[in-house]
């Protein structure tokens, strides 16, 4: 099985100067765009893919795992520094992170935020290496009625996400259903809800809707609040000068040590989550978030916001390696970015197929060698980021909205160069202010908003495959029937500790 | 040369040929606008892109790509139709637009509404099926879907489900359709065997071809490739134009303003043809799976309107 020249190979073509460094620029690159809202990993790396058709396969690859590796670390940045996630799978933590910032531990967020990324990628890389191929073939099981299982357990998982409210919680994921189904239907290929509007048919988007509600919605509740003090610039300015002197407090061993069992819960939930098709980082982030929040002390608590930001990141830096074993394995990617990162093996002439093994062992170890590697990289320029950023989170609110504003349009724009993605996300912004004044949770939309497509989709083609046989479509397997005993527990489960907490 | 073409402008003129000559000469004037209506990364982007890095030396103007994706890529239609009729904003698109326009009850405009600049190869939609006791071959395949009726069901996104619904209701089988929005979710689940069909573009099929997987039927009217033949080994699956029934292979057009001077279509489309012959472009595709071939815009036109009727007649079938 193990192809000792083959290892031996790949370890001559990534230890390199020209690899290495094409590592580095990767994370480099891959950091910024992650910060930068609405430029996503997805994004990055396709901007990046004509770059590689002149390179050798390791320097392509190390290029591109570098980027996606910096990127779903640096999207945690904004999210913290700004309240404003710089992708969707950061979305989750906006809230703990800037609560932290606010109280001038930016730092210590960022910086946890780093270490358990890198650890949860760094642990996931490594069950990925040991266990691939067998990992392709499980992922395989899950067929239509399967993957509409999963997607109710999702749903189940992220009761605990309701908060206090559950009425206002299913409110909330009334609505962001409700957004899902705008565009064309996924089985009919007809349009619906759209109001008649024609650009509406593509549907909406994940990144005008997540910069919208979580930026712009702050953003118009910061304006409105600023008009209420009437504070003046030179107040602002004074407060300026002040941030640049305050040294944000850094993070301790033993902190990072109590995170630890969220992170290694994030590892696994990521790992499993980022090898299933179509669902990935963001996924994760919010499921690991749901289960941390069960296990953590209220809102305000230092310790219970950073363990939660441990969850939430470990969790869909997990995601980073999984969503190559299809790939790998199959060569079905499993994610966008996979899908790029196989048109890259590609143009190096070599096609990603279920003979990959066996046609190129030696580039399939050297991308393993890249994913471990890109995890220190990204630790060094990742910290040197932590740094600077922390710091400008400081920055008094007066300067910091206009900029969050510049940030979200510019990035809106720059994710697919679609005007009305802009438009999109300003009218989103204003149903996330209005959420925020009647106390509605933002979480619930979201998840709610990317698992109603695709409980849809695998249903209704259970039915097709099923001939509309509704026993049959929803009982196919045993898995099906596991996965759905599974999803009652965890309902039950949920129910029973919110009865046991509110003392009923 | 470049003295020869100005000696012959001055011959041309002195011929009082000069106006129409020295305005064909004078095309491009200023870059070439290519609206490509989906977004970075995708097939037809990347074949724009290939292309720009060489446009200069066969159009002596540089090209501007301009992604424009949304409304199912009629956005990017839309927009080159509110343009001038200069020839200097061209669409490259798919049949996906075609798709969503005739999908549509009531289009913002049809499908029609184009010239043809050319047709940059096409590419092929095949069928591959598990092997299994029931079927090893297009014939026996058909011959089982005649007998359980609904029974056999068959993946794939929109465009190649179409090209197969036609193909099925004229040999009179009767299959169930399961679309997908993504190929890699229909390719998933044809390899876990959920599905027991799966209808694709040849990039995305042949690299799934092995014992267990067969490639039943070519549904278009063309042979594949040679690389593709290389690959694939064995025997090659049927072409479905040459069984005698209604297909076509799924083009990458070229189109411009429907008003375009028909002159400025046919200096464009020669470029074009020079453009695709360039030995750096025909590597460049060839690294990215895809055979580069050129259709100048008269056989392009001819073969556009005949994959509208096809599209046409095919797309209620999945319903």
């Amino acid at each position: 099985m193990f192809d000792y020249d083959a290892f031996l190979q790949a370890v001559s073509i990534v230890f390199t100067i020209e690899c290495l460094l094409w590592i580095a620029v990767g994370v480099f690159i891959g950091v910024g765009v992650g910060a930068l809202p609405g430029l996503t990993a997805v994004t990055g790396v396709a901007l990046m893919l004509p770059l590689t058709f002149q390179m050798e396969v390791a320097s392509a690859l190390g290029l591109l795992i570098g980027l996606y590796k910096g990127a779903i670390f640096g999207s945690s940045i904004s999210a913290i520094s700004f309240a404003t996630p710089g992708a969707p799978e950061a979305a989750v933590i906006v809230e703990d992170g800037h609560h932290l910032t606010t109280k001038g531990k930016g730092r210590k967020a960022i910086l946890m935020s780093l270490y358990s990324s890198v650890t949860g990628d760094v642990a996931s890389d490594v069950m990925v290496i040991l266990i691939a191929p067998a990992l392709a073939l499980v992922a395989l099981q899950f067929g239509p009625s399967e993957r509409f299982w999963i997607m109710i357990m999702a749903i189940a998982l992220i009761g605990a996400l309701s908060g206090k409210h559950f009425a206002k919680a299913l409110i909330s994921a009334g609505i962001g259903m409700f957004i899902a189904t705008i565009g064309t239907d996924p089985i009919g290929a007809v349009p619906r809800n759209t109001f008649g509007v024609w650009w509406l048919r593509d549907g909406i988007d994940l990144i005008p809707l997540v910069i919208g509600i979580f930026a712009i919605g702050r953003v118009i509740e910061e304006i409105a609040l600023l008009t209420e003090r009437n504070q003046r610039v030179d107040v602002a300015l004074s407060k300026l000068r002040a941030a640049m002197n305050v040294t944000g407090e850094g993070l301790s061993w033993r902190e990072f040590r109590a995170a630890s069992g969220f992170i290694g819960g994030g590892i696994v939930v990521g790992t499993l989550v980022g090898m299933l098709p179509g669902l990935g980082a963001t996924a994760a982030a919010f499921i690991m978030y749901g289960i941390a929040k069960r296990f953590t002390p209220g809102e305000m608590d230092e310790s219970g916001a950073l363990n939660r930001i441990a969850a939430a990141e470990a969790g869909n830096s997990a995601t980073v390696g999984p969503t190559l074993v299809p790939l790998l394995v199959f060569g079905i990617p499993g994610s966008a970015v996979a899908a790029l990162i196989g048109g890259a093996l590609m143009l190096q002439g070599a096609t990603p197929s279920p003979r990959m093994f066996e046609l190129h062992p030696e580039i399939i170890y050297a991308l393993f060698i890249i994913l471990i590697l890109g995890n220190f990289f990204n630790l060094g320029i990742g910290r040197i980021f932590a740094f600077i950023y922390a710091r400008l989170g400081m920055f008094p609110r007066e300067l910091l909205i206009p900029f969050i504003l510049v940030l979200a349009i510019v990035g809106t724009y720059a994710y697919m160069g679609n005007p009305y993605h802009v438009l999109l996300m300003l009218i989103f912004g204003l149903l996330g202010y209005l959420m925020r004044v009647f106390q509605l949770p933002e979480g619930p939309l979201i998840i709610a908003f990317m698992i109603t497509p695709l409980a849809e989709g695998n249903i209704r083609r259970a039915l097709l495959i099923n001939r509309g046989d509704w026993s049959d479509a929803l009982f196919a397997s045993p898995l099906a029937i596991g996965i759905c005993a599974l999803a009652g527990a965890t309902i039950a489960i949920l129910v029973l500790s919110r009865r046991l907490k509110s003392g009923v | 040369m470049t003295r020869f073409l100005r000696n012959l402008a001055i011959a041309a003129h002195i011929l009082g040929l000069g106006s129409a000559v020295s305005a064909d000469t004078q095309y491009p004037a200023k870059p070439i606008t290519w609206i490509v209506p989906f977004s970075a990364g995708g097939g037809a982007d990347t074949w724009t892109r290939i292309l720009a890095e060489r446009a200069e030396i066969h159009f002596g103007q540089p090209f501007i790509i301009q992604n424009m994706p949304g409304g199912g890529g009629v956005i990017g239609w839309q927009e080159l139709l509110n343009r001038p009729a200069d020839g200097l904003t061209v669409i490259h698109a798919s049949p996906t637009p075609i798709i969503t326009l005739l999908s549509e009850v009531q289009p913002l405009f049809q499908p029609t509404q184009i010239k043809l600049a050319g047709y940059l190869g096409a590419y092929e939609t095949l069928l591959a099926g598990h092997a299994n006791e029931n079927y090893q071959n297009w014939d026996g395949l058909l011959a089982y879907a005649k007998k359980n009726p609904g029974a056999l069901t068959v993946a794939g996104t929109n465009a190649p489900l179409i090209s197969v619904a036609g193909i099925f209701k004229e040999a009179g089988a009767e299959v169930t359709f399961v679309p997908y929005q993504g190929t890699s979710d229909a390719v998933t689940d044809f390899l876990g065997g959920h599905v027991d069909l799966l209808a694709g573009t040849t990039t995305s099929v042949i690299g799934l071809t092995s014992s267990e997987i067969n490639i039943l039927l070519n549904a278009s009217d063309q042979q594949l490739g040679d690389s593709v033949k290389d690959s694939l080994g064995g025997p090659l699956p049927p072409v479905a134009s040459e069984l005698g029934f209604s297909a076509s292979a799924n083009p990458r057009w070229v189109g411009m303003h429907p008003d375009t001077p028909d002159e400025t279509v046919a200096k464009f489309s020669e470029m074009l043809g020079a453009l695709l012959a360039d030995e750096q472009v025909i590597a460049q595709i060839s690294a990215t799976g895809e055979e580069p071939g050129f259709a100048p815009a008269d056989i392009a036109q001819e073969r556009y309107g005949n994959l509208v009727t096809l599209i046409d007649n095919s797309i209620t079938l999945l319903d």
